[in-house]
């Protein structure tokens, strides 16, 4: 299909915010600065340069805004058949991108699908997204849109506005396309979650989507895996190597900020630093300063921990006792005394404020506890963090079941999740004894398997 | 239509065989189920500590599988999605042709399981060509008689399998694989796999039958390791294609039963099924590819004794 130019598509892609809860364009200080040209030619000349046969699709897009925008989509011969799906995930993308960050400056983009076997290499080109489609790609594993839309985040973060920071321009990139494939997967699946696993065998040739494993946004959706295998590592460090951690690091960042501030918070100053820096540069600490503004409140306790080199954030339950306490603590009836012993084995710090504590007061309630006790009670208390290890003590007629720290699962980048959490009736074991069952399966089949050796 | 009557005679002779099945099932999961026991012990509880109903059980969470794998030690390091439903024997599957070992320390208990049941196929062979109760005296008689020449057997069969994973599959899936894709499409790429393949897994299972017909030959013919061997070599050139058709018909039955492992996924409630779903679910398929494996061994044996009794005495 051919779109054909008009001169009201001269402005397309040009959009006014619909939403009202969104941050307004209209508003005053966030005059948006001028995109970085687009050069016709630059998808031409990347197409030349991959080399190989192209198969090209034109797809006329109409944003929810009603803003209009040519796709061209260079295929691969044998990827022909997921220009559907291409589209249908770049249509969602700027959508969502152009009402969260700021409008898409350009009335065309194009998606080029490299050669499966080129090289891996960054390219940054104004209106031109590139993907690495696989010529068998399961339905409902949505690594392919995952591509398409974190190439398209890139169009704000990178291209539209210059940030010389990699690894924030990464981390944005793959919070905002686990925002979208949330709501691709629940469109089509009617199920919230991000994708399903995908796992690949013969020789990464052949996928398959396993139907039970769910993939959840705020998890898998950054690549927290990568994380977790280098939670120390430097983002200052500009080898590939570590890229992926530090993306996922950056993401998981960035999300702790949306589950602490809330979306909203988030999203203006999301918006903010897009329409402030659009064809500048931006740097981690204006990002930041921007996110101050649009929040009205001082985040640097969170940036200077978070984005730290090598810093890494351990929150947990070192201890739970309960025993019964015959000081008449709790009046009349039975009494007993429950001590809960939180400790921070990170590095760095989670305190909600950067004004330093007075005396013995804490500064900062960021870090949650819950206790939760056998008659049904339960306690939330706030830590501000810092010290290296905080003892609460309770006096309750009914002794603790269990304690947890983080139990809204804020900070997305404490590193080992298993230690906050203790209990004191032992765990039901039908939480782990599928996994078990699975496993022991698993092992059946790899015996049965390895006889057709002997 | 005389190969189908020997695959069917395969199934008769496992299906009057009970005790064949349920002792052989028994020993993958003597081996197996202690080692679950061990990783249940190690699985810590979820962070997010809630009422499981059995019935009912939450998602697999890859998440916390993954945190648990990286910073719980022992068994929980070799606990990956890998495990769930369908991928797991299509994973192994995948291994076979892929020459990809397990984790190291699980080479321990297939070897365990490599003694055994060498320890145990002279008895199963005998049993599977009598077509009738044999007690169990006999089958140990048979098992015993034979255990150390089978265990020959085996060894050389695994250094065998070596050899050609170390030279022809290094060869055919490494540069010849690399040579042959360059500068293709991955549907290109996909075909010339499927033909390294077809010729690896055509290799795999001319070894694999050779040393098979050759266990038969020791059971069954009381030969040496040597004669034995000779003999399989001498009776897969005579019945080449009843062999391939048996194995054809075998891969069928495979390929029907992981089908239908796959397609309970897909029923509701299938792809996050109840514990007892799960185990009856799992169980099934186990019993599934323990009986295609000694249904072929039984047409095997069929194939072997019809052969004996045809060929003149010389």
């Amino acid at each position: 299909m051919l779109y054909f130019e008009s001169k009201s598509f001269a402005r397309a892609c040009r959009i006014a915010l619909v939403a009202g809860a969104l941050w307004s364009s209209t508003s005053p200080a966030m005059a948006q600065g001028a995109a970085p040209a687009l050069d016709p030619s630059a998808a031409d000349t990347l197409r030349a340069a991959l080399g190989g046969a192209y198969i090209e699709r034109r797809v006329p897009l109409v944003l929810t805004s009603g803003a209009r925008c040519e796709l061209r989509l260079w295929l691969q011969p044998d990827h022909i058949q997921h220009a559907e799906r291409i589209a249908d995930a770049a249509r969602e993308a700027l959508d969502q991108y152009s009402a969260w960050f700021s409008p898409y400056p350009y009335d065309q983009l194009t998606i080029v699908d490299v050669p499966w076997q080129s090289p891996d290499q960054e390219r940054r080109i104004p209106g031109v997204v590139t993907i690495r489609a696989r010529w068998l790609q399961p339905e409902r594993s949505l690594t392919l849109e995952a591509q398409v839309a974190g190439g398209i985040a890139r169009q704000w973060w990178g291209t539209l506005v210059a940030m010389p920071d990699r690894y924030l321009a990464d981390g944005l990139a793959e919070y905002a396309q686990s925002r979208t494939l949330e709501r691709i997967f629940d469109r089509r699946h009617q199920r919230i979650n991000y994708s399903l696993l995908e796992t690949r065998w013969f020789g990464g040739l052949v996928p398959w989507a396993i139907r039970a494993a769910r993939l959840d946004r705020q998890t898998s959706g950054l690549n927290r895996a990568a994380y977790r295998r280098q939670p120390g590592v430097d983002l200052r460090d500009n080898s590939e190597a570590v890229r992926p951690a530090q993306a996922a690091k950056s993401a998981a960042a960035v999300t702790t900020l949306e589950r602490y501030l809330g979306w909203p918070a988030l999203q203006r100053g999301l918006s903010a630093a897009a329409r402030r820096y659009a064809g500048e540069t931006m740097t981690a600490a204006m990002f930041f300063e921007t996110l101050n503004d649009a929040a009205d409140r001082d985040l640097s306790w969170f940036a200077d921990q978070a984005f730290a080199p090598a810093s890494t954030y351990d929150y947990a339950v070192a201890g739970l006792t309960s025993v019964a306490d015959e000081t008449g603590a709790c009046g009349k009836g039975p009494c007993y005394r429950t001590t809960v012993v939180l400790r921070r084995l990170g590095e760095a710090v989670f305190s909600g404020t950067s004004l330093a504590p007075v005396g013995p007061f804490e500064s900062g309630r960021a870090v949650e506890i819950e206790v939760r006790f056998a008659d049904g009670q339960r306690s939330d208390d706030h830590w501000d963090g810092r010290a290296a290890e905080k003892t609460l003590v309770y006096h309750a007629p009914a002794p603790a079941t269990w304690a947890r720290i983080d139990p809204a699962r804020t900070l997305l980048l404490d590193i080992n999740r298993l230690n906050n959490a203790r209990t004191l009736t032992p765990p039901s074991p039908a939480a782990t004894l599928p996994w078990t069952v699975r496993w022991t399966t698993w092992l059946q089949d790899l015996l049965l398997s390895s006889a057709v050796y002997f | 239509m005389s190969i189908f009557r020997t695959w069917a005679s395969g199934v008769r002779r496992v299906f009057w065989a009970p005790a064949v099945v349920a002792g052989l099932y028994l020993l993958t999961l003597v081996i197996a189920a202690p080692l679950g026991a061990w990783l249940q012990r190690s699985l810590p509880a979820p962070e997010i500590l809630q009422v499981v109903d059995a019935n009912d059980p939450p998602a697999p969470d890859v998440d916390w599988l993954d945190e648990v794998s990286l910073h719980v030690p022992g068994l929980t390091r070799f606990l990956t999605p890998a495990v769930i439903g369908v991928a797991a024997p299509l994973g192994h599957l995948d291994a076979i042709l892929d020459g990809s070992l397990p984790p190291l320390p699980l080479l321990a208990p297939i070897a365990v399981f490599f003694i055994c049941w060498t320890a145990v196929w002279g008895g199963v062979i005998e049993r599977l060509a009598q077509e009738r109760r044999i007690g169990m005296a006999a089958a140990a008689a048979a098992s015993r008689r034979s255990m150390g020449r089978l265990l020959i057997l085996g060894l050389a069969g695994v250094v065998a399998y070596l050899v050609l994973y170390l030279t022809v599959h290094t060869v055919m899936f490494g540069p010849l694989y690399e040579w042959l894709i360059a500068g293709t499409i991955e549907r290109t790429a996909f075909a010339w796999r499927v033909v390294l393949a077809v010729v690896f897994g055509a290799l795999l299972l001319v070894i694999g039958q050779v040393f098979d017909f050759a266990k038969l030959a020791i059971v069954l013919g009381r030969t040496s390791v040597r004669q034995a061997v000779a003999d399989s070599v001498m009776l897969l050139r005579e019945r080449w294609l009843s062999v391939i058709v048996l194995l054809g018909f075998n891969g069928l039955a495979l390929a029907v039963l992981l089908g239908g492992y796959a397609a309970s996924e897909f029923i509701p409630g299938g792809s996050v099924p109840s514990l007892g779903r799960l185990i009856v679910g799992g169980q099934a398929l186990i019993l599934g590819r323990l009986l295609l494996r000694l249904v072929l061994a039984g047409a095997q044996v069929d194939l072997y004794l019809r052969t004996r009794e045809n060929r003149p005495v010389s």
